[in-house]
């Protein structure tokens, strides 16, 4: 019908408040207007969105058919389902956000999203693992657009020291969804006068990318895990020889590259007889396994128990603060140049607890138990600490610290969590031979233990409140505990109190 | 300081007659302003006309060539007061707020003006923020205009439009004796257009002037017997002098259907909807890009008085006509089913029947009720391919048009409306039917992501105390403000039970004033303090002896609105006093317990509130904390560092870091700051699966990070860098010495770890 020969472009962008949409919607419209078209944009500023999803909203109309009309167009004020030209996404979820929204259709919508994540508070405030799989949105995105421009262009603008605003200007240069030529964009770009150069460049190498007849970048998978190494031919060290011909005689093949990686990881942290520790602790469990079962529980024990022997204590804290590619690592983060200098303060508040657990066994249950040493102990770490580990005083109070390793064993944290991790050890094997599943559930319920002071204590409140109904279960349980442990575990990682734990274990 | 500096923009305040300016709804009603011979302009800021106000204050220098007085005022209500300037001279005044929250504020001053009516020209520019991107509850501002007989104009939202529209009001205004509101939505304010321009008009008579030589008339003092007067006037000589004036100055406007169309119907709408609709129209194929359309509109820019004669005359002859009201309740729809009853016009009347009885209008619903309106009255006039995908839009409205109401109340749900919109565009041949991704999965994969505390906002650090205290004491009772401090009930927070009006969050709390286990806290921002919380917060609290704790935000500007100053603004500024200490106000209305803390210090804001929490001192406990808004901080500081660093000059930048191996992924940080840049990253462990805490090079190393670490006890992966530039030669010696000792040591401790090595 005639009125859709003759109609404006229609350009939405799906942002977050303080992102720059302001910028973008600005070079769309210097474009269009020194080029013959007319241009309205739209926006929502103000408090309602201080970092949260707005839209910016633009229409083009040719002056031509102004002309040829002889009459004003009607530009609308708000994007309308079906009716969306082009729909830039600012960040991941917000290109979703449109997509649930309708301005995304396979007729006639041409996409340009960023594939980069700004995690919202709700995922980020989890215990876990609260994020949202951003490769189904991009799959979604494919599925629903006309045309889809995908990659990280946060990324690229950043490589360009600019703004992602320039980066999503160069993809839409790229789609040629705009009646303009890549020189009329750069035109835009030059005539706002603000930070030209860097933006040029992000605005370039987004054009490029976009370009690419690849439709979008699968972002990079998050390590999961069948991506360890394979087994190395040969090692630096005698002892690295022995850890690893170990691995190859006693571990079955699918659990080789992850124990490897344990041994490595628990010699870095103790020594190698702490590694050959581990695979004794292992041995016993994998020969019970079998390949039917794909080692399913070997691995996952063959994890969580590297992982616990690796517990946090004082002494691994000072280590891993004053390594020096630690120093390297946090100039590289504050992206410091060689003529600058970094000096680190550490932000350390210890508890009497984590004192007294880095005493030798008897000194520390002395200490715990003596209301006297107690109080002297917590009037001396009552406030935290700024340690500046780059200078001497604080430098040198680590490395102390740090050269207790050799006596870690005889810690009171070690009795204590050797002794738990001989309990559970020995729960997953009874539970092993009793329902498989079950004793795969227990060994995970190992990532409940994490955190430090008080989030550590109730991390294993929960895990000893789980650890009680297993117990029961193995003494007189019937069938399966499995689907039990796994919601009980599932709870105790969900909201900040143990309320939805307390009312699990409650049903 | 406002957020966004105008100081560019304004200079085309000074363009002439006939010159094309390209700008924002905003600056296009100051410039109109400036060419109606305004004298004196004022207001409070407030989204979505906060621009409004910065683009006066940038102008400064402009209005007072034009001898053009601007009051920034305390509040909406002393704007309103301010226009009584019009009652006796003929001054043409304005002022501006965001309605309905402003409106409220103003009512009594604007109920008291219009009684007496205004000889000057009085202009009120209302921002309606209703509908998305609303920050307030979902009022109409019509209903002010009925209840004190103002009248309301809702212009169509083009800059032409728009701009006329300031033009006429004031003659409206001044026709009627009556004060003129003009309302413009949200997207309104801020659509970006073009329009042309007049030459500015220097007012005929000057606020000073007006001064110099005073005149009064009793008679139009709110007093009795006067009032008695003031409403017949009202009914009698004011009202038929408005419709009057809109009729033969034709501000309603009257679009005939194109070649082909039909005027059996008629389509009744605000002007504010004009572009949606025909929009909607436009998808329907019942209209062109140009607004000509099948269907005969009325397009109300004055929504208040009606004209009556008009809309009889619109509908009479007519079989059907759609009324398009946004909002409830709709009186527009019910003044016409009147007009026609009392005319005896048999024309059916359709509205809130076949469009949403609330929510905004936009381009989906509209589209939608036209859509139902033509099914149940010209079902021909709509194209084929339209037809089959609505079978359902038909049964619908049908059943309504025999009922001729809404059987239920219905509002709009855009994401149904637009998985149906979906649903046929993954329709095309394009996209394989099969192995197609349900689009409900997109209900996991969107969380929300409400507005929050920016990056190093001063307001989250004062949060985390006091739900660290929480931990402590058990949950309080909060009673919350408007400002950005409200963002606090949202997560990680989750602190505040209700928000009832700007600069009464202690006025909320008042019923509390009993002895308890643990004390309400009630929160205010130095912005609503000023409007009006010093009175209807503090004084009534200290006049009560309320026992309650007291927190007012002292961020040196009113942020939530722009970062306008106030009075306790803690910088110089033109043409403003400021650097007026809250802390003396509330001592001079007689408060004793008042303590001020540096909001990033969450120690002490912890310790200061439990203090305030068990002292058995009587009275409020009032406690300031202080702390620039970053936006603004930013704003000033920036230049000055990059600045320094250029000259060579020592600068130390601070920014978090989180050592990826020495946190266990528990987040427990997260959920006491909530910032932006404390995000998550995937875990560099290959034996981890949680992300760890990360902290994105946005930081703005305002602390709270290690702040929150030490006062929670939380972790020891937390890291301030101090990056240093231009290091002094004290700097380069020491740490030559440093890295000496460190290397070596660091040194010894690889040669450790080598003999083991891998």
């Amino acid at each position: 019908m005639t009125e859709q020969t003759v109609k404006p472009i229609t350009i939405a962008i799906s942002a977050m408040g303080g992102q720059g949409g302001g910028v973008l919607s600005n070079w769309i419209r210097d474009l269009a207007e020194t080029n013959g078209y007319v241009a309205q944009s739209t926006s929502v500023p103000g408090v309602a969105q201080r970092t949260g999803a707005t839209i910016y909203y633009l229409e083009l109309f040719s002056q031509a058919a102004m002309k040829e009309a002889d009459q004003e167009p009607v530009l609308a004020m708000t994007p309308v389902p079906g009716d969306v030209d082009v729909l830039i996404a600012a960040e991941l979820v917000e290109a979703g956000r449109a997509l649930q929204r309708g301005f995304v259709s396979a007729d006639r919508t041409t996409l340009i999203a960023t594939t980069h994540r700004s995690y919202t508070v709700a995922e980020r405030q989890e215990k876990g693992n609260g994020l949202v799989d951003g490769d189904k949105i991009v799959q979604i995105a494919e599925q629903q657009a006309k045309r889809l421009i995908a990659f990280d262009m946060n990324q690229v603008a950043i490589e360009n020291g600019s703004v992602i605003s320039s980066a999503l200007f160069g993809a839409l240069a790229a789609s040629d969804a705009l009646p303009f030529n890549k020189a009329q964009f750069e035109a835009a770009i030059e005539a706002g006068g603000v930070a030209v150069a860097s933006s040029l460049a992000a605005f370039n190498a987004a054009y490029q990318k976009g370009r690419e007849d690849k439709a979008w970048e699968q972002k990079q998978q998050s390590v999961s895990k069948e991506a360890f190494a394979s087994l190395p031919a040969e090692v630096a060290s005698e002892s690295a020889r022995e850890l690893l011909q170990r691995v190859k005689d006693e571990i079955p093949e699918v659990c080789q590259g992850l124990v490897f990686e344990a041994v490595k990881q628990l010699v870095d942290y103790q020594d190698p007889e702490y590694a050959h520790e581990y695979l004794d602790r292992l041995k016993p469990l994998i020969s019970e396994d079998s390949s039917e079962q794909e080692y399913l529980l070997s691995q996952e024990v063959a994890r969580q128990l590297a992982l616990w022997m690796a517990f946090q204590d004082t002494i691994r804290v000072a280590e891993q603060k004053i390594r020096a590619d630690r120093f390297e690592k946090i100039r590289r983060e504050v992206k410091a140049n060689d003529a600058q200098m970094v000096y680190p303060v550490e932000f350390l508040h210890p508890r009497v607890e984590e004192i007294c657990d880095s005493m030798p066994k008897a000194l520390g249950q002395w200490a715990l138990n003596n209301s006297f040493a107690r109080s002297c102990i917590s009037a001396l770490f009552s406030h935290g600490r700024k340690l500046q580990s780059a200078k001497l005083s604080g430098f040198l109070q680590l490395y102390f610290l740090a050269s207790m390793k050799s006596g870690r064993r005889k810690t009171l944290r070690y009795f204590h969590e050797n002794n738990n991790i001989e309990a559970w050890l020995e729960r997953v094997q009874k539970a092993a031979s009793k329902d498989y599943q079950t004793a795969f559930e227990i060994a995970k319920c190992q990532n409940l233990i994490k955190g430090y002071s008080d989030t550590h204590a109730r991390g294993y409140e929960n895990f000893n409140a789980i650890m009680a109904e297993v117990d029961t279960w193995l003494a007189s349980g019937q069938g399966s505990l499995a689907d039990r442990v796994a919601s009980l575990n599932k709870a105790a990682l969900t909201g900040e109190d143990r309320k939805a734990f307390e009312a699990e274990l409650a049903a | 300081m406002a957020e966004r500096s105008f100081k560019k923009e304004v200079q085309i305040l000074r363009k002439g007659a006939g010159e094309e300016l390209h700008v924002e709804g905003i600056l296009g009603v100051t410039k109109a302003l400036l060419q109606s011979g305004v004298a004196y302009v004022g207001g409070y800021q407030g989204s979505p006309i906060s621009h409004l106000m910065d683009v006066l204050n940038d102008a400064q220098e402009i209005l007072e060539e034009l001898d053009v007085h601007f009051e920034s005022n305390a509040s909406e209500a002393t704007a309103a007061a301010m226009l009584a300037a019009s009652v006796n001279y003929p001054l043409r005044g304005a002022v501006a707020w965001k309605s309905t929250v402003g409106t409220n504020v103003a009512s009594d001053a604007l109920a008291n003006l219009a009684s007496g009516g205004v000889k000057g020209g009085a202009l009120i520019v209302v921002g309606e923020d209703y509908g998305e991107g609303s920050s307030i509850m979902q009022e109409r501002s019509h209903a002010f205009a009925m209840k004190s007989q103002m009248w309301l104009l809702d212009p169509r939202p083009n800059l032409t439009s728009i701009t006329d529209s300031v033009e006429w009001g004031f003659q409206l205004s001044e026709a009627s004796s009556t004060p003129v509101m003009l309302e413009l939505r949200i997207r309104a304010c801020h659509v970006h257009g073009s329009f042309t321009a007049k030459d500015n008009v220097r007012p005929p008579l000057t606020v000073k002037e007006a001064m110099e030589n005073p005149e009064r008339d009793t008679s139009r003092i709110v007093l009795p017997p006067s009032v008695f007067l003031h409403e017949k006037e009202k009914i009698e000589d004011r009202l038929p002098a408005a419709i009057d004036f809109i009729k033969t100055n034709k501000l309603n406007e009257f679009f005939e259907p194109r070649n082909g169309g039909n005027d059996k119907l008629g389509i009744i709408l605000q002007g504010g909807l004009y572009n949606t609709l025909i929009r909607a129209l436009n998808i329907l194929g019942l209209a062109d890009a140009f607004g000509n359309s099948d269907i005969p509109l009325y397009c109300m820019n004055v929504t208040y008085p009606y004209v009556d004669d008009e809309i009889i005359e619109f509908c009479r002859g007519k079989d059907a006509v759609l009324v398009v009201e946004e909002g409830q309740p709709d009186y527009i729809e019910q003044a016409i089913n009147k007009m026609l009853r009392n005319a005896d016009v048999a024309t059916r009347l359709h509205g809130k029947g076949m469009l949403p009885v609330y929510g905004e209008y936009q381009g989906q619903p509209l589209k939608e009720g036209v859509e139902k309106f033509i099914q149940a009255e010209a079902p021909q006039m709509l194209k084929a391919e339209v037809l089959p995908a609505n079978d359902a839009g038909v049964a619908n409205a049908s059943t309504n048009d025999s009922a001729n109401v809404s059987p239920v109340v219905q509002s709009f749900d855009p994401k149904a409306a637009a998985q149906d919109v979906i649903a046929k565009a993954t329709a095309q041949p394009s996209a394989k039917a099969d192995n197609l991704i349900p689009l409900t999965d997109l209900d996991e994969l969107v969380p929300p992501r409400p507005a929050g505390f920016c990056v190093g906002c001063p307001e989250r650090p004062i949060f985390s105390a006091i739900k660290q205290l929480q931990f402590e004491k058990g949950e309080f009772h909060v009673s919350a403000d408007i400002g950005c401090h409200l963002f606090s009930i949202l997560p990680p927070f989750n602190l505040g039970n209700t928000t009832m009006g700007y600069g009464l969050g202690g006025a909320a709390g008042s019923a509390f004033n009993v002895d308890g286990v643990r004390r309400t806290i009630n929160v205010m921002g130095d912005g609503g303090f000023w409007h009006n919380g010093l009175t209807s917060s503090i004084g009534s609290a200290v006049f009560n002896e309320n026992d309650n704790v007291f927190l007012i935000v002292d961020n040196n500007y009113s942020a939530a609105t722009g970062g306008q100053d106030v009075l306790s603004s803690k910088f110089y500024v033109d043409h403003r006093s400021t650097q007026n200490p809250i802390k003396k106000a509330v001592q001079g209305v007689g408060a004793k317990w008042v303590r001020v803390v540096d909001t990033y210090d969450v120690e002490t804001v912890k310790a200061t509130f439990k203090e305030a929490m068990e002292t058995p001192i009587k009275g409020p406990k009032i406690i300031i904390a202080q702390n620039e808004c970053m936006l603004n901080k930013q704003r000033r500081v920036k230049p000055q560092v990059r600045a320094a660093m250029k000259d060579g000059k020592r600068v130390v930048r601070e920014r978090f870091f989180v050592d990826d191996e020495t946190c266990t992924g528990d987040h427990a940080c997260i959920r006491l700051s909530g910032c932006p840049s404390l995000t998550v990253k995937e875990n560099p462990n290959p034996l981890k699966s949680d992300p760890v805490a990360y902290v994105d090079n946005d930081c703005l190393g305002c602390g709270l990070c290690g702040a929150n670490a030490h006062s929670a006890v939380l972790c020891p992966s937390f890291v301030r860098a101090e990056v240093i530039s231009n290091p002094s030669k004290m700097d380069n010696f020491l740490h030559g010495i440093r890295q000496k000792v460190i290397g070596f040591l660091q040194a010894k401790l690889q040669a450790k770890i080598d003999k083991h090595a891998f």
